[in-house]
């Protein structure tokens, strides 16, 4: 209920929001995809830290709770790797002529996401031994993150810089700010809804052992 | 030998005139010049595709968890029945 509260609010607000924002002289409209493109990376980095997070307390403390975080991390990760390796280069084909170019912040983000999916990949098909494999996997994952983050300036690259938030003029940055606000707030309800799925996949493997050792007995 | 030089350095002569003539076509421009791609599309695109992206994932988690609720509910009765016998 809560994620299609925010979906509801998203769909709503953000639209409104964006239209509304001042037109940036240099790229002309295509610029106003920073508004949800910047949020939707944000969160991939932040699925990927989650994910670390989770990963570290499985595997150093056995936290079922911390894996089926990491697991629900993983899954939005992907989904907002997604989101973001589609809107980056539809806004690179207007401001830079091309969809794609092996620059540090795409290439990066791009390692970011293949890792994200080999995480779902091991934990599905991993066969026993699988979440261990997949938790150290999300380690790397960790380490590439800020990698990420910081790639825009460290290496030459035609990508927008950091510096271009804190610089923003306060027309766009309130804007840029809601939006980040919104669908850090989408984050959350997705991974409350998919904790709940989590938690339903533990209780119904309790319910089947119990089931069989019910079987047993009478038998 | 001799013909064959000069049959290939009119050949040669013949295919690089028309060549010559359409890169004269090119003429430079005064100002600076944008490829005028139009924006309004790939935003409206961009933004399209996020949301789309993010119901699907809702709705594929929804029916999941319907899925493994009643199979929840399911196992219950069995128990239940089980309990019983």
């Amino acid at each position: 209920m809560i994620a299609f509260a925010a979906i509801a609010a998203g769909f709503l607000v953000v639209p409104y929001m964006i239209i509304g924002a001042p037109i940036e002289p240099t790229m002309g409209i295509i610029q106003k995809i920073f508004y949800f493109h910047a949020p939707i990376a944000w969160l991939l980095l932040l699925s990927t830290m989650m994910c670390a997070v989770g990963s570290v307390a499985y595997l150093f403390k056995g936290s079922e709770g911390g894996d089926r975080f990491a697991l629900a991390s993983a899954e939005l990760a992907v989904l907002f790797g997604v989101c973001t390796l589609v809107t980056g280069p539809l806004w690179a084909r207007v401001a830079w002529g091309v969809f794609w170019t092996w620059d540090a912040r795409l290439t990066s983000s791009l390692l970011l996401w293949l890792m994200m999916v080999a995480y779902l990949l091991a934990r599905r098909y991993g066969g026993p031994g699988a979440k261990k494999l997949a938790a150290a996997l999300s380690l790397f994952a960790a380490v590439d993150a800020p990698l990420v983050y910081v790639s825009v300036n460290v290496w030459r690259t035609i990508h927008p810089k950091t510096t271009v938030v804190p610089t923003l003029a306060p027309p766009m940055a309130r804007v840029f700010l809601s939006s980040l606000l919104l669908f850090t707030v989408l984050w959350g309800a997705l991974i409350v809804v998919r904790l709940r799925l989590a938690r339903a996949h533990a209780a119904l493997d309790a319910l089947e052992i119990a089931y069989e050792d019910a079987r047993e007995a009478r038998s | 030998m001799k013909t064959a030089f000069k049959v290939l350095l009119a050949v040669v002569v013949v295919l690089a005139t028309p060549a010559l003539a359409l890169a004269q076509n090119y003429q430079p421009v005064e100002g600076r010049v944008r490829e005028s791609i139009p924006a309004a599309p790939f935003l409206a695109a961009a933004y399209a595709f996020m949301w789309v992206a993010v119901v699907v994932y809702v709705v594929l988690v929804a029916r999941r968890l319907g899925r493994v609720q009643s199979d929840i509910e399911e196992l219950r009765r069995r128990l239940e029945r089980e309990a019983g016998r």
